[in-house]
This record gives C-alpha cells, sequence and structure tokens, in this order.
C-alpha cells in the first residue's frame, strides 16, 4: 500500500480509530499494528510476508536462546541469525546480481554459460526490514538489550507498518522498548506528527513527481540532449530522490507519532551540507548509523591504524552501496564516495561541520555558499551514477555532458508540465527548510509563535499545492532497495 | 484525543465545504474518472451501458461524431445501442478494445467509422486490463477511489461545464442518450485551420493494417458483423493526388474486412458537400445523418 493513495488514506483513518478505541491495553494494540502491517505489507504482493514472519520468527528465537548461553552459543546463534536474515536478503536481492556477473565474467573469457531462467522478484523493503531485525540479534549479542520475551511486541517491531518499507532503519535498543511501554495519545505529538506528514506529501507529491518526469526524461534518452539539459537532469534527479525519500521518512515518522511512538530522524536538510562527511550525517541517517554501528566499529573503525582506517570507510561506503541494490552502479558510487571522503579523514578535517550552519545567520556566508555548492557538485557526480541503468550508461551521460555542452534547451519539454511551475516548489523548498534548518522538519512550528490563522493558511496552501501541483504518481524510489 | 479530532474537523471543514459546493455547482458535469490519459475516452467509458448490447461503434471522433445515433437507431428498430468512439482512438486502440467490448457486451453489429487518419502512430495511453476491470464492474462511481485525481477531477469538470453543453464546438461532449455527438451547424464557428487540414499519407502505420485484420479475424470468430465505414473528406481538399491516396487506402481496407467475411462501406463514393462539415474530415448534424443513411442502406442489403 502507498501512502499516496486512497487505499492508505481509507486504511489510515480506520486503524487510527481502532488503535487508541483500544484504549491502553499495549497487548492489543500491537496485535492490531501487526494485523495491520500484515495488510499494508500484503496490498503489494501477500507471498511476501511469509518473509517478513521467518525472519522475525528466527530473529525472535534466536535471541531468547541467546540469554542464558555462553558466549561460544551466543556467537553460534548471532551467526545462525546472520546467515538467515542475509541469506534470505542475498536470494531476493542479490542472485540475479551474481547470477548474472558470473556468466558476463566468463564471457570475458570465451566460455560462454547459460543465464539462470530464474528471475526472482524483489520483495518491497526487504534491505530495511532485514537491516532493523538484524539490529536486535546484534544488540542482544552485545548485551547491549536484553532479549524480549514478548512475541507479539517483537513481531509488531519488526512489521511496523509506517517505517516497514523504507524506514527509517529503527534500532531495537530505540524502537523495541517502545512497543512494551504504555502508549498515551499525546496532541503535540500527533498534530506536529500530522504537519510533518503534510510536508512529506508536499515533497513527495509536488517536488518529487514532478522532478521525476523531466529527470526520467532526462535519463531515459540522454543522447537526445545537450550537455546544458543533462546537468539540468542532475539537479532534477537530486530534488526527485531528496523529495522522495525524505518525504517518505517524514510521513513515516509523523504517522508513528499518531500512533504514539517516536522514530529516530533520518534526513536533517542534507543538501546544506559543506562537506561530503557533514552530507552523509545528514542523510539517510538510519543507515549510516547503522553501518557505523554494525560495521565500521567491529572492524575496528578509527582506532587502529590509517591504513586499517582507510580500508573499513572503504569497506563501509561499499557495503552502503551495494546495500542499495544490485548493481555495479550503486558499488561505485559507494566508492565515489569513499574517494570523496577519505582527502578530509586522511587530513582529520572530516568533523569540521558538526554544527548547525548559518548559526544566528539569516543567510549562508560566501564561504558556506561555496562549501554547499561543491559538496552539491560532488554529489552531482554520484547522482548520475545513482540514477543511469549501467556503467555504460553513466559514462555516456558524463562524456555528452563535457563534449557537447551548449547551453540550449532545444527538443526538451514534457506535455502539461512547465518547467518554471516546477521552480516554484523546489525553491519553495529550499527556501522553508533553510529557515526550518534548525527544526525537525520544514513544518516544525513547536518553536515559533505563528497565530493559528496563519499557520492554518500555511496547510491550506500546501494542500492546495497537493492537490493542483501534483505530479503523475510515481513509487517510492526506495521501496526498490 | 477528543480536542484532536475536534480541531481535525474543523480544519477539514472548509476544504468538505469547497468540495461539497464544487460538486453541487458542476453536478451534471462532473468529470469521470481518470482511468486513461483520454480525458473523451473516461465521460465515454462512464457512461457505457451496465448492459449487452445489439449494435455497438467504436473508434475515433469519426465514429463519436459522423454517426447519427437517432437516425441509426430508428432505422434499426431501437436496438440497445452505444457509440464509444472517442478521440484520438486509432485502429490500434480499437484492437485493443475489440476483444473485451465483444466479450462484454456481445453485439451482433459492430461499426467503426474511420479515415485514414486513425492508422497513424497511437496517442492514447490506458492498461486494458484496468479497462475490462471498470468496465465489469457493477459501480463504475468506485473508479474515483482507484483514480483519484483531484486536479484532473477539477480541471475537466470545468471544461464540461462548456464542452457538454454546447453542441457547436469542436470540443463538444454534447453526448446524445446512446454516446454519438452531433455537432450542430448553427452557430458553429469554422476555424479555417482546421477547415483546411486534411489526411496526411505518409504517416499511416503499416501495422495498424494488420491490427485491422485482427480484429476483423475477431468479429468473425464470434460471429458478430462488422461494418467498416470510411469516412468522406471535405471534398474542397481532395486533388487527385489526394484521391488516388484515398483511394489506394481504401482499396487495401476493403480487401482485409472483405475477406474476413466483414462489410466495407466507402461512403467516399459519394458526393458530399462542404455545407455538411465542420472541418476537414468531420460532419456536422446533417452530415452524420446522411453517412448513417449510407450505413443503414448496407445493413439492410446484409440482412
Amino acid at each position: 500500500m502507498l501512502f499516496n493513495s486512497i487505499d492508505f488514506a481509507i486504511f489510515l483513518p480506520i486503524i487510527f480509530a481502532m488503535y487508541w478505541g483500544l484504549g491502553g491495553r499495549i497487548r492489543l494494540q500491537n496485535i492490531l499494528l501487526i494485523l495491520a502491517s500484515y495488510v499494508f505489507y500484503g496490498w503489494w504482493d501477500w507471498r511476501f510476508l511469509s518473509l517478513i514472519v521467518i525472519s522475525s520468527l528466527t530473529d525472535y528465537l534466536l535471541a531468547l536462546g541467546m540469554g542464558p548461553a555462553t558466549d561460544k552459543r551466543r556467537k553460534g546463534l548471532l551467526l545462525c541469525s546472520l546467515v538467515v536474515n542475509l541469506g534470505l536478503l542475498g536470494v531476493f536481492k542479490y542472485y540475479n546480481f551474481f547470477a548474472d556477473s558470473f556468466v558476463d565474467a566468463f564471457s570475458l573469457f570465451g566460455t560462454d554459460i547459460q543465464r539462470s531462467g530464474l528471475n526472482i522478484v524483489l520483495p518491497v523493503g526487504i534491505s530495511f526490514y532485514t537491516f532493523q531485525t538484524l539490529s536486535y540479534t546484534i544488540d542482544v549479542y552485545r548485551r547491549k538489550i536484553e532479549p524480549i520475551r514478548d512475541g507479539i511486541a517483537f513481531f509488531a517491531f519488526v512489521s511496523f507498518f509506517p517505517q516497514l518499507v523504507a524506514g527509517p532503519i529503527e534500532r531495537a535498543t530505540h524502537l523495541l522498548p517502545q512497543f512494551s511501554r504504555n502508549r498515551e495519545f499525546n496532541y503535540d505529538q500527533a498534530s506536529d506528527g500530522l504537519r510533518q506528514i503534510l510536508w512529506g506529501f508536499f515533497k513527495k507529491i509536488v517536488v518529487a513527481d514532478n522532478c521525476a518526469v523531466w529527470a526520467n526524461q532526462i535519463f531515459d534518452a540522454p543522447e537526445q540532449y545537450h550537455g546544458s539539459v543533462l546537468l539540468v537532469g542532475i539537479f532534477l534527479f537530486a530534488f526527485q530522490i531528496y523529495g522522495d525519500f525524505s518525504g517518505y521518512s517524514d510521513i513515516a515518522i509523523g504517522l508513528s507519532r499518531l500512533f504514539g511512538f517516536s522514530l529516530m530522524r533520518n534526513f536533517a536538510y542534507p543538501f546544506f551540507s559543506r562537506d561530503i562527511p557533514e552530507f552523509w550525517r545528514r542523510w539517510h541517517i538510519s543507515l549510516s548509523t547503522w553501518f557505523r554501528d554494525y560495521v565500521y566499529f567491529p572492524l575496528g573503525g578509527s582506532s587502529g591504524t590509517k591504513w586499517k582506517s582507510v580500508r573499513n570507510i572503504f569497506i563501509v561506503f561499499l557495503v552502503s552501496g551495494f546495500w542499495h541494490g544490485a548493481n555495479w552502479t550503486y558499488v561505485v558510487w559507494g566508492l565515489l564516495h569513499a574517494v570523496f571522503f577519505l582527502p578530509l579523514f586522511l587530513m582529520g578535517n572530516h568533523r569540521t561541520h558538526t554544527g548547525p550552519i548559518a548559526h544566528g545567520r539569516m543567510l549562508p556566508s560566501l564561504r558556506e555558499s561555496r562549501q554547499i555548492a561543491c559538496t552539491a557538485i560532488l554529489n552531482g557526480f554520484g547522482w548520475v551514477l545513482f540514477r543511469s541503468a549501467t556503467l555504460s550508461d553513466a559514462m555516456q551521460y558524463f562524456r555528452k555532458i563535457c563534449t557537447h555542452f551548449f547551453v540550449s534547451f532545444d527538443g526538451f519539454s514534457v506535455p502539461d508540465l512547465k518547467i518554471r511551475y516546477l521552480l516554484v516548489p523546489v525553491l519553495l523548498l529550499i527556501v522553508v527548510e533553510w529557515i526550518q534548518r534548525d527544526g525537525q522538519h520544514g513544518l516544525d512550528f513547536t518553536n515559533l509563535s505563528i497565530p493559528r490563522p496563519a499557520r492554518w493558511c500555511v496547510y491550506y496552501a500546501i494542500i492546495g499545492l497537493l492537490i493542483f501541483m501534483g505530479g503523475r504518481s510515481q513509487d517510492f524510489i526506495y521501496f526498490q532497495f | 484525543m477528543k480536542h484532536f479530532l475536534k480541531k481535525i474537523g474543523l480544519f477539514l471543514s472548509p476544504i468538505a465545504v469547497f468540495f461539497i459546493s464544487f460538486g453541487v455547482w458542476n453536478h451534471r458535469y462532473l468529470a469521470a474518472p481518470r482511468v486513461t490519459n483520454s480525458y473523451c475516452l473516461n465521460e465515454k467509458l462512464y457512461r457505457a451501458p451496465y448492459d449487452t448490447l445489439d449494435v455497438l461503434a467504436i473508434g475515433s471522433s469519426m465514429t463519436m461524431i459522423n454517426l447519427n445515433s437517432e437516425v441509426l437507431v430508428n432505422g434499426l428498430a431501437n436496438p440497445r445501442f452505444y457509440n464509444f468512439g472517442s478521440w484520438g482512438f486509432n485502429i490500434q486502440d480499437v484492437y485493443s478494445f475489440t476483444e473485451l467490448l465483444v466479450e462484454r457486451y456481445k453485439p451482433s453489429i459492430f461499426i467503426i467509422v474511420s479515415n485514414a487518419v486513425d492508422f497513424r502512430p497511437k496517442d492514447l495511453e490506458y492498461d486494458i486490463n484496468e479497462v475490462r476491470l471498470y468496465l465489469k464492474s457493477s459501480c463504475r462511481s468506485l473508479g474515483y477511489l482507484n483514480y483519484l485525481d483531484l486536479k484532473y477531477f477539477i480541471k475537466k469538470t470545468m471544461e464540461n461545464r462548456e464542452n457538454m453543453s454546447a453542441p457547436d464546438i469542436y470540443s463538444s461532449l454534447f453526448f446524445d442518450q446512446w454516446g454519438g455527438v452531433a455537432l450542430h451547424k448553427e452557430g458553429f464557428e469554422i476555424r479555417k485551420y482546421r477547415w483546411n487540414h486534411g489526411l496526411l499519407f505518409d504517416q499511416l502505420l503499416e501495422s495498424n493494417y494488420v491490427e485491422l485484420e485482427e480484429i476483423c479475424r475477431v468479429l468473425n470468430d464470434r460471429s458478430t458483423k462488422l461494418f467498416f465505414v470510411l469516412s468522406p473528406l471535405r471534398e474542397g481538399l481532395v486533388d487527385d493526388n489526394y484521391r488516388k491516396s484515398i483511394k489506394l487506402h481504401a482499396d487495401r481496407v476493403r480487401g482485409i474486412v472483405e475477406s474476413k467475411g466483414g462489410t466495407f462501406v466507402d461512403t467516399t463514393l459519394y458526393k458530399w458537400e462542404d455545407k455538411l462539415f465542420v472541418d476537414g474530415t468531420h460532419l456536422n448534424a446533417d452530415g452524420g445523418c446522411r453517412l448513417s443513411e449510407i450505413l443503414l442502406q448496407a445493413i439492410g442489403e446484409k440482412k
């Protein structure tokens, strides 16, 4: 079920009413959340529910087994959990990729091997819930959290519908205890959740879906356009993916707040980052911190020799790229970011920008503006790789920008969509998020004293934009991961 | 919680008032669900009968406008009839719909009014399986839930206000009860560009002739009688070259249709005065009556 669908618009109020109608009966509320989440997920393909059940059941039982076990046995149980979860992920997400790469590698040496007839369908959001449930068994193994006996709470934690298919990837230490606690309706939390949902829809429907129409047209046939148009394509794709993914996260966090849960922040205005390390502290935070905690630190982090730290950084970015998809473009995208990251790391400047940007000022300084622009340009290289279907497509895109750069927009039009109308929402997004850069989301009015009529006018204006400037509905990009 | 729900109710009430007022003000013109990317086809599908049909017409605007429903229905002694003709339909679209419509409506007579313009490349986008489900559903209003698009709904409802009440404009959707549109010649403001616009024979797609063959085959297999009517062109547009191209096209279509047991009705063999047209290819109500009478004659001969 998509958040931006009529099905969900009917589903949500029903579940909301039933959930709070159950009063403080946590167990019943959790059962309802499991059922609702399974309906939500099964709306795509009910057969894949079995994967969630297998994943949940395996980790629940293995973690219970870890409680009284010896260290050796605990290690064995953790290994089991890793094998099952990563095995499922490997089969459903990476089988086709490895099989094809294997065949391609042999054909390089002149040996023709028949391609596998298996064409495995990727279950929606498998990377997200697999990582979430893995965080539980790893944290139980590390004794950061006690294994939970309440299976219902655990199943609800794994399948919690607001963040099931595209995150934020929650840690068991943060989210799981919330399923065992009494949840009371909180007016301020719920109304701020609604504001965050509204802002998320604006980013998805108005910004991302409109940018998608142009970006798709350019990336699908880059050979037809001049370099100037291809640059516009990168700019539009950057806003498409940001609007799409951060919009989803905003909706997910806002929905959770309606149900009395608090999810971790996933985006902190990444386009205002002053360098690549800061970008990674602001973009898809739940994933980058997951890799930090469960891959980078266990590998030794930056505590060993410089060479070891460099190796660890490369591994993390490589795995991060591979997590995004079974395609060499993602792998190279990850490595490219490692290359961008390393110089600052080696100079010890990778934590220079940890504070707020333009603190106490209306506008960024010239230096900050330059840094933001440089970071955006570096990211632009990455977006081409991220969006292209193959490495050779990406290379062709770069080549065309370098060899056919004329400022000409001939043949660049989409029926019913004028670019000046598209610039309005993109600019609005930038301006609002800049003003709100210290807040949690674009409509975070908690620390601002804006009179209600003015606030409501803003909400009505956004609803108007959703209706009249909404793009053609597209799936959320990150579902494929 | 009560306070929260009260606030939401209060916040949503102006939006609800807006939509209710909009609906009441436009209740006769409410746009149909956006099942396809064609506004006209969406309106047609929404109004399509739920019952089976005796006679069914399908094709482009040539079918929708050039076929006069009243003359046809009277001439055939009141059969159950519906005109599915819609703007922009080409032969490939007709093929996509043929099996579905024959299966759904079980007509004994199937009419296509067309000329060479319908053999150009395809414009429309739709998922035929979605259309199938939509036509089969017992309540098409539920389509508003499946194909919700408020921007489209508001915009097209406003357009419907004009198009559904004016029989004297090119974009008229002043449907009669059978789905046809008879354009009134009185008050019709003819545009020079359209009046002088003919056919471009170099845009005809070979694949569309193959699709036509398939249409004939499907109808023949189901013992449904096909009447393929070649629609006329305004006399002032036709020079010798044009005449040659039309004849080539007509001969080819005749060959395909008749080889599969269908009837080819060539109205270009008749004399068509300019006063029967609203542009190069579309007839006004009088022209529509004339074309329908020629078709009736052909149907009569086949009986």
